[in-house]
């Protein structure tokens, strides 16, 4: 997979691997940014809901589009949060996604879905994340979209820090999630 | 003496906090096993130990199991709880 934006790089395994290692450790820092235009289910930029929308195609075979979006809250656990920062391995992230996808879409009438979740530093009140479902019927738009979101907040590699008013900052822990 | 192999290594979360870095590369001899990469690890950051437990390991994208056996190139990374959404 190459890599269009010089500001960019790429986490895909083979761009990064470097084979002329002088010494057996060596510590390259790179970003988990927005990578190449065709991975578009995690992203660093505020998520546009309306383009979410818009881009299911609706030509009048579903009755049904649930839309989840996912914000950052001024609480948790750990106490008053003033923001959180999301980081994901991209690149093992987006496959993941795509499996739930198909996934989903075995075990629903799913006419389009539609996943993007953010990551870098967000504010409170800003999306973290957005579901799309469309379907023939609502209950399978609900159930599907409340079944990815758990396979995510579950299995897909990514990892939300909160920033509390104290000016710590926590990673949020599995158990801390059962309630959110 | 036997032949080399180098893995990338990718640090996330919690064992970045650990190891200061999100992600090295690591000489090992070939045949190594996940098993005897994380003993390596322990070794360069000490402070890794504590959570090592609670990690899932993946080998270029995918989750395996400690007696996988790492070839060239190979991209592992130690992936703390996940907590997406």
């Amino acid at each position: 997979m190459s890599n269009n934006n010089n500001n960019t790089q790429n986490t895909n395994k083979k761009s990064n691997y470097n084979k002329n290692r002088n010494s057996d450790v060596d510590g390259d820092e790179y970003e988990f940014v927005d990578l190449a235009p065709s991975i578009k289910r995690i992203t660093s930029k505020e998520i546009n809901v309306k383009s979410v929308l818009d881009s299911i195609d609706n030509s009048g075979d579903f009755g049904a589009t649930v839309l989840f979006i996912g914000t950052v809250r001024n609480y948790g656990d750990n106490g008053q949060v003033t923001g959180m920062t999301y980081e994901a391995y991209v690149g093992m992230a987006e496959e993941g996604i795509k499996s739930i996808e198909v996934e989903v879409k075995k075990k629903w009438n799913i006419k389009e879905i539609r996943v993007v979740h953010r990551i870098g530093d967000l504010k409170i009140g800003d999306n973290s994340i957005t579901i799309a479902i469309a379907t023939s019927h609502s209950k399978d738009a609900f159930d599907a979209s409340q079944f990815i979101l758990n396979k995510i907040k579950q299995e897909i590699p990514i990892w939300k820090n909160e920033r509390l008013l104290d000016g710590n900052t926590k990673w949020v822990r599995r158990k801390d999630l059962q309630r959110q | 003496m036997s032949s080399q192999i180098h893995i990338t290594a990718l640090y996330f979360a919690s064992a970045k906090d650990a190891t200061g870095r999100r992600k090295e590369s690591i000489k090992l001899p070939e045949g190594t096993t996940i098993r005897e990469l994380l003993l390596k690890i322990t070794s360069i950051h000490p402070r890794i130990t504590n959570i090592l437990n609670t990690m899932q390991i993946s080998v270029n994208y995918k989750v395996v199991v400690v007696d996988t056996i790492l070839k060239e190139a190979d991209e592992v990374a130690l992936l703390p709880p996940v907590s997406g959404g």
